[in-house]
């Protein structure tokens, strides 16, 4: 075949007159709602094969769909919320519960699950280390966070749940933008109309932090929460001496400045359920005291969360990882927590042996696919330590590797497990794994290696391992060489293969002093502030940070940070911002922008 | 461009293109018709202005081609491809000419088959195609050239070449 026969053999490709005709006379309707096109046109098409919804597009659009309705019947409960209205009678009754095909499965151990064939629900994927002290405090210790937001955020269909904290800690005043412990209020944003409610519909409620505010966590410091079927779910630390509590994510021995005098006896791992007009609020499980509750996923009928399991000891330091640890592990399990019946079985139990040392070696990354819970676990012994993608059955519970490779910081979606074996300015994976498959996938041969410059500067490649089913995240900027400072944000979007996409410019602009970025690192230089908070107190600047993939969007998080002085001063600007970019934008935009969901400044409430 | 209902123009002046784009993306004329019409219906409920026909032909194109990559790139159509390649039925109705086509498209990946099929069918240039699909002017040309190269491979293992 050569190029005359290939466009010959192209051209007779055309669409049949009945096709044809039936395709205009759809079109020649007035442009309606997704499902009346849809609909007719799977009525009147000959091709079954159309009719069974395969493509990406379509699943996309039936999503969007559920959305819509979803989204009025939301928004009808949190605005009864709003009226205080106790009986909204847009409550949790309107959300249908999904039919649900059972299968029973007894593992060896005698386990026995009540599997439904729901797959895995989308859940944020973070960047590692996004807000959390350790990425700043390792590069750039003037600037600690304080207010770490992985987990702090959940998607529904139609808007946000979010914890805002309520009071600012101003008893320091110092570097540190710090929200008061504990001190946090249960907020919901919705999409449509922007507004932000807290989730409580209590008569005349102040959400003043008192114990009867639905939405206040004094009680309960939320440590993760999931939108799952017309639900918030929170996995949260419950303290059993409210009065001693000084910090709202873990119940740590050894560092006073963080819990106190709190020992891990004192406090406990439960598992709440909201319901989103904040009408309710129920403790469905008491994991029980000395667990610490991480990460967590809906999968198969089942919340699935791994829990620490803490021991009361000294800080010891790894003697060849050099890993600090704040308490001594006693290993850790995967508890599966069943939703139609309340019962919790704990699925795996790994705990420390003779050979393998599991001191604060909670898995990494969770993700769920078919038949399988994946997560990154790293073993160490006393010759190094090493990574792997481990996954769980569900159907006999027993453990295996399926690769031996280590997985890239958050390189796991739901998707795909990505690592790197030769880093190239940390944007193109050579290692990708496909979870539904189980099979490793090669790069594109003909991936862009780097791509260097933007706006005619050379481009700096920041966070990565941000990944979804199809696309692959960079945090780029660009450094002026002269003077150093940074002038251009974005987000470099990538397949899963490496083809460079496309980038969403971000808005992040320096305040009051430049933000110098040292090029080699990408972090601020040691000597860009004096070190003497009189003098510096004018230093801020905002910054965007990609945040997360869930539900078709992305989002990145901006924020402000700097000195208190500054931050009181800076009324005009908000403090914190969750904008996103929906994959649609992504798609037909050419220079897609990201879109304010919410904001809030800090001590707003 | 002013049209009263852009859909319905792009359909019939490119909607044989946007058929023969996808189905020289995927090999398949019953997922070529399902990408391309969804590319028509997605217009249809979000119309858009254009500036002209090249600019309403480019975009039909990328929105079809990008489908097509996300079709191609899913667990369902790879696993699909193997029971279609042992049914006969489908490619019995095809004219040789179309059926060496197919075996042709299959043997390449995605965008090989988008970047042949946008120089050698559509006439576009090297630039051109770099700006629809957002790659490197490099990039483009190595795929082009990759992709002609691996189609002279096919055919002379096929021994339709000397």
């Amino acid at each position: 075949m050569n190029e005359r026969d290939y466009q010959n053999a192209v051209r007779q490709i055309q669409w049949s007159e009945a096709k044809r005709r039936k395709i205009e006379e759809i079109l020649s309707a007035a442009p309606q709602s997704d499902k009346s096109s849809e609909d007719a046109w799977k009525e009147s098409h000959v091709n079954p094969r159309v009719a069974v919804s395969h493509s990406s597009a379509k699943r996309t659009e039936v999503f969007e769909m559920k959305q819509k309705k979803s989204r009025r019947i939301l928004f009808a409960g949190i605005a009864a919320a709003v009226l205080a209205t106790c009986g909204a009678v847009a409550g949790i009754a309107a959300f249908s519960q999904k039919k649900m095909h059972t299968i029973d499965v007894t593992h060896k151990s005698g386990t026995v699950l009540h599997l439904t064939d729901e797959e895995n629900v989308p859940f944020f994927t973070s960047v590692y280390g996004f807000l959390a002290d350790d990425i700043y405090n390792q590069s750039y210790p003037h600037s600690s966070k304080n207010f770490d937001c992985r987990g702090m955020i959940t998607a529904t269909d139609t808007g946000w749940f979010y914890r805002q904290p309520r009071v600012l800690d101003t008893s320091n005043d110092t570097y540190y933008n710090k929200a008061a412990a504990c001190d946090y209020v249960l907020m919901y944003a919705d999409k449509e109309t922007g507004e932000s409610v807290p989730v409580c519909a209590k008569p005349n409620c102040k959400h003043d932090g008192s114990d009867s505010c639905v939405a206040s966590t004094r009680v309960y410091a939320p440590s993760y929460m999931e939108y799952h079927d017309g639900y918030l779910y929170t996995l949260t630390t419950k303290f059993l001496h409210p009065e001693e509590r000084k910090h709202p994510e873990m119940c740590w021995e050894g560092d006073s400045s963080a819990a106190g005098d709190i020992k891990s006896e004192d406090c406990r791992q439960v598992l709440l359920r909201y319901s989103p007009d904040g009408t309710e609020i129920k403790e469905l499980y008491d994991f029980g005291s000395g667990k610490g509750v991480s990460k967590c996923l809906f999968h198969r009928g089942y919340l699935w969360c791994f829990v620490q399991l803490q021991k009361t000891g000294e800080d010891i330091n790894h003697e060849v990882t050099g890993d600090a640890a704040q308490f001594i592990s006693g290993g850790w399990q995967l508890w599966g927590y069943e939703l139609a019946t309340g019962k919790a079985v704990c699925l795996y139990d790994a705990r420390p042996d003779e050979k393998y040392d599991q001191v604060n070696n909670l898995p990494r990354f969770f993700t769920a696919g078919g038949d399988y819970l994946y997560f990154c676990r790293k073993l160490v012994d006393w010759s190094g330590s090493m990574d792997s993608l481990q996954r769980i059955s569900l159907l006999d519970g027993q453990e295996s590797t399926a690769l031996e490779y280590p997985c890239f910081r958050d390189g796991v979606s739901q998707k795909f497990a990505l690592w790197q074996s030769k880093p190239k300015n940390n944007m193109i994976y050579d290692g990708i794994f496909d979870l539904e498959a189980s099979e490793r996938i090669k790069p594109d041969e003909n991936a862009e290696e780097e791509i260097e410059t933007y706006n005619g500067r050379k481009i700096q490649y920041g966070l990565s391992g941000l990944v979804d089913n199809r696309f692959e995240y960079q945090h780029c900027y660009t450094v002026d060489e002269e003077t150093k400072e940074f002038v251009d944000s974005m987000i470099g979007v990538f397949e899963i293969r490496g083809d460079f996409h496309k980038y969403i410019k971000l808005d992040n602009t320096p305040q009051s002093v430049p933000f110098l970025m040292d090029p080699n690192d990408g972090f601020m230089p040691s000597d860009a502030l004096s070190g003497d908070m009189e003098n510096d107190t004018d230093f801020m600047k905002k910054n965007s940070f990609l945040f997360g993939v869930c539900q078709d969007n992305i989002y990145v998080m901006n924020y402000c940070d700097g000195f208190m002085k500054a931050l009181k001063n800076a009324a005009d600007e908000n403090l914190f911002e969750l904008k996103y970019c929906s994959y649609e934008d992504l798609e037909t935009q050419d220079e897609p922008e990201m879109k304010l969901a919410f904001s809030y400044r800090l001590g707003d409430l | 461009m002013q049209c009263e209902n852009i859909a319905l123009y792009a359909f019939q002046k490119f909607g044989d293109t946007a058929l023969q784009a996808a189905f020289c993306c995927l090999g398949s004329r019953a997922d070529a018709e399902d990408v391309a019409q969804e590319v028509f219906f997605a217009l249809h409920r979000n119309p858009r202005d254009f500036e002209s026909d090249e600019h309403l032909k480019a975009y039909i194109l990328r929105a079809v081609i990008n489908r097509c990559k996300n079709l191609r790139r899913s667990i369902w159509h790879r696993m699909r491809i193997s029971l279609e390649d042992a049914n006969e039925t489908e490619l019995a109705q095809e004219p040789d000419s179309v059926k060496e086509l197919i075996s042709m498209i299959r043997s390449l990946p995605t965008p090989y088959n988008a970047v042949v099929y946008l120089h050698d069918c559509e006439g576009y240039t090297i630039r051109e195609i770099a700006e629809m699909l957002h790659k490197n002017e490099n990039t483009v040309s190595t795929q082009l050239r990759r992709g002609h190269e691996r189609l002279r491979m096919d055919l002379l293992e096929a021994g339709a070449l000397p």
